[in-house]
């Protein structure tokens, strides 16, 4: 067996584990690549299109964006995936490979997996590219189609930067996983199931946090708005933060001191292992909920400035306000999509790294006779916590920061933005229910006795 | 009164290309309250396999059985696991601890999805734990027990909600000598002063010397059975190593004698 066919059974074995992985990955070429098509279409660069400059450099900064979206997210995915690996490199290492050999397997399966990932997402990229041009049409309001075609440059601009990106998050793996000592891959999962620990007054820190976050975001307008802004922004953060480590945790526990809730059926399961599903994965719904507010406040915001543009008939400076206003909004859903993709994609992610462990947990209560209704209420509750908690807390702090928007602008349209917040809903139930079916699916079939 | 009845239990598996291969045939087992059953068999006998079927985690092909005067032959997923869940306690190899919940949590599972009212619950457990000597663990993780503690956490949990029968699959398989004795004590205990009915799956000589009664089987079939006679365990240790020995095959890893 050569180095190469051991990295490729690996990742035919476990395509499970990396098909989350390599989907994330995809998905950030594809996007990648139908951005750029468009931006160096030739008719774009002709300036047949588009003449304004505002246009142009709305769509180069939407670009940069792009870009490190591309980053954080396929890092944060690689992070993620090789954090469930951990024991397996320990056995590798145990078996007596030496940490060059492990390195050099991990090259070769990252230079598989970015070699199919760059290939599909860019076939996917044009295959989906047209649909993606006639959004931008209607969007930005052209006349014209933009004709479809395959830039070249596109596309080696999309293998090129992923590559390179590829190539470094390959030699950063590389070299920590040298670095770690075999008892810490081989104990990575032990260490998780400890006592929680919670500490009471960074709980009371949280709530007095948002507590004085929501009260300035009230009395915010514009004079004192420089001054109120930072210091907003700063304690809403802290705030969420501590909601999700410490407050979250708290709650729960108080729960767990009432036995005549906590002893009812299944209620003992679905808090005990909340509990540490919260503490493991807090980081995750903190940036999940700051990331749900940036989506709503900046769509929210989008869609009333134009909303009071149209009513108002509004004078500007500028000389095409409508074709500004379509590129706002455009800029403004195409990152809260992209966001929105991230934010969901953070949680299935989640979910998966951990579905081997629940598997095993979800088996030893059936064999002792836990119905398959019991497991299944279980998972829908935990999951629907994990899904929706954030989006609350994202959808109250972008509600506050809409309210202080109209505050600052002195506008009343704040009920426009209940609509973004209904759309933003439906589209985290869709994701919610695909994600609770899928894991659904995987925890029933493996408990097949 | 008898607990368990199996007549005639019979299990074939199917493969791919309809290849089948028997796993056990014309089983007869009776089990009265208050016994201590051993069954024992080399590898690859079928041992695990009918401990399967009388557990209702697996059909049987031909024969029946009958729990408490009740057959779960025509039982949907969930009257069985309800079945299981009320009429039989389980010991495992592995323990089958749920991580997350302290290990009172652990224990009281079975009447917490009873939907038992916390206070009987605490009855319940106290005498429990005091006896199985795990009372100072009760608000311990998971993880810091040792094998013994663990699976006497794992027998009190068998035991909490009265089951008909308690089933034990190699339940010393992963312990050091010591915790053996110790576990295996708190089994005869629960047998001897709570009259609990015990039904043990196993291959170590040791742990079987704990039995009233063994069965032996090889070959999927009944091979022979062999009772204590009087209460020296030493001498009934004896008896099941010569029984192996007429027996043959390959008991995989027997241990040294333990005493």
């Amino acid at each position: 067996m050569t180095f190469r066919s051991l990295a490729i059974s690996n990742i035919r074995g476990k395509w499970r584990a990396y098909s989350a992985f390599f989907m994330s990955c995809v998905f950030s070429v594809m996007i990648f690549y139908m951005y750029t098509a468009f931006i160096v279409h030739p008719d774009m660069l002709k300036g047949q299109m588009i003449e304004a400059l505002e246009v142009r450099q709305g769509l180069i900064f939407c670009q940069y964006i792009v870009i490190i979206f591309s980053l954080l997210f396929v890092l944060y995915s690689n992070a993620a995936f090789l954090r469930t690996r951990k024991q397996e490199f320990g056995l590798f290492k145990m078996f007596g490979m030496t940490s060059m050999q492990l390195r050099k397997l991990i090259v070769f399966e990252n230079a598989i997996i970015a070699a199919l990932a760059v290939g599909v997402g860019i076939g996917l990229g044009i295959m989906f590219s047209k649909l993606f041009f006639m959004m931008l049409e209607v969007l930005l309001e052209m006349n014209d189609p933009i004709p479809f075609t395959v830039p070249l440059r596109a596309i080696w601009q999309t293998a090129g930067s992923f590559f390179i990106l590829f190539g470094l998050i390959t030699l950063w793996t590389a070299y920590q996983v040298g670095q770690t000592e075999i008892i810490h891959m081989l104990k990575a999962q032990m260490q998780s199931k400890q006592q929680l620990i919670q500490s009471r007054s960074l709980s009371i820190l949280a709530a007095v946090c948002l507590g004085l976050a929501y009260g300035q975001a009230l009395i915010v307008d514009a004079f004192n708005f420089a001054l109120l802004a930072p210091i907003i922004m700063v304690t809403v953060i802290i705030g969420t933060y501590f909601l999700f480590t410490q407050l979250s945790i708290y709650i729960l526990q108080l729960a767990q001191g009432n036995s005549r809730f906590y002893y009812n059926r299944t209620n003992m399961i679905i808090i005990a292992q909340l509990a540490h599903k919260l503490k493991d994965n807090a980081r995750m719904l903190f940036i999940v909920s700051i990331l749900s507010a940036v989506i709503l406040t900046a769509s929210g915001a989008v869609y009333t400035l134009l909303r009071s543009v149209q009513l108002d008939g509004a004078q500007t400076q500028y000389e095409d306000p409508e074709g500004l206003f379509a590129l706002i909004l455009f800029i403004g859903m195409f990152i809260s999509v992209l966001f929105f993709i991230a934010a969901g994609s953070m949680i299935y992610f989640k979910l998966f790294t951990e579905l081997r462990e629940d598997q095993e947990q979800y088996k030893a209560l059936t064999r002792i006779g836990m119905t398959q209704d019991e497991i299944r209420k279980i998972i829908v509750t935990q999951l629907g916590i994990i899904f929706y908690v954030p989006c609350i807390v994202g959808i109250i702090h972008a509600s506050f920061a809409m309210k202080a928007m109209d505050n600052v602008l002195q506008l009343a349209h704040w009920s426009y933005s209940f609509g973004v917040i209904c759309i933003y809903v439906a589209m985290q139930t869709i994701y919610f229910l695909v994600t609770c079916h899928d894991y659904m699916n995987n925890v029933l079939r493996s408990n097949e006795i | 009164m008898t607990v368990l009845k199996a007549q005639g239990l019979g299990k074939i598996y199917s493969s791919k290309g309809n290849i089948l291969t028997t796993a056990l045939t014309d089983i007869d087992l009776e089990i009265a309250e208050g016994e201590f059953v051993g069954i024992m068999g080399p590898s690859g006998s079928g041992k695990t396999t009918l401990l399967h079927l009388l557990a209702t985690i697996d059909r049987p092909t031909s024969g029946s059985i009958e729990i408490n005067g009740v057959n779960p032959v025509g039982f949907d997923d969930k009257e069985l696991s309800l079945f299981r869940r009320r009429q039989l306690g389980f010991i495992f190899q592995d323990f089958n601890l749920v991580q997350t919940l302290s290990i009172k949590e652990n224990i009281i599972l079975p009447l917490v999805l009873e939907g038992m009212v916390p206070e009987q619950i605490e009855q319940r457990l106290r005498p429990l734990a005091e006896k199985l000597q795990i009372a100072h663990l009760l608000n311990k993780r998971t993880y810091e027990l040792s094998g013994g503690q663990m699976q006497r956490t794992a027998i009190a949990r068998a035991f909490i909600h009265k089951p008909s029968i308690l089933l034990a699959d190699e339940l010393s398989g992963n312990l050091d000598s010591k915790s053996a004795k110790d576990v295996m004590g708190s089994l005869q205990l629960m047998n001897e002063m709570d009259r609990a009915t015990v039904l043990m799956v196993t291959h170590d000589p040791f742990a079987a010397s704990y039995c009233k009664r063994i069965v032996f089987i090889r070959d999927g079939k009944m091979f022979m059975e062999i009772r204590r006679k009087n209460s020296n365990r030493q001498a009934f240790f004896q008896q099941i190593l010569d029984a192996q020995s007429v027996l043959g095959g390959n008991f995989n890893d027997v241990p040294f004698a333990r005493n």
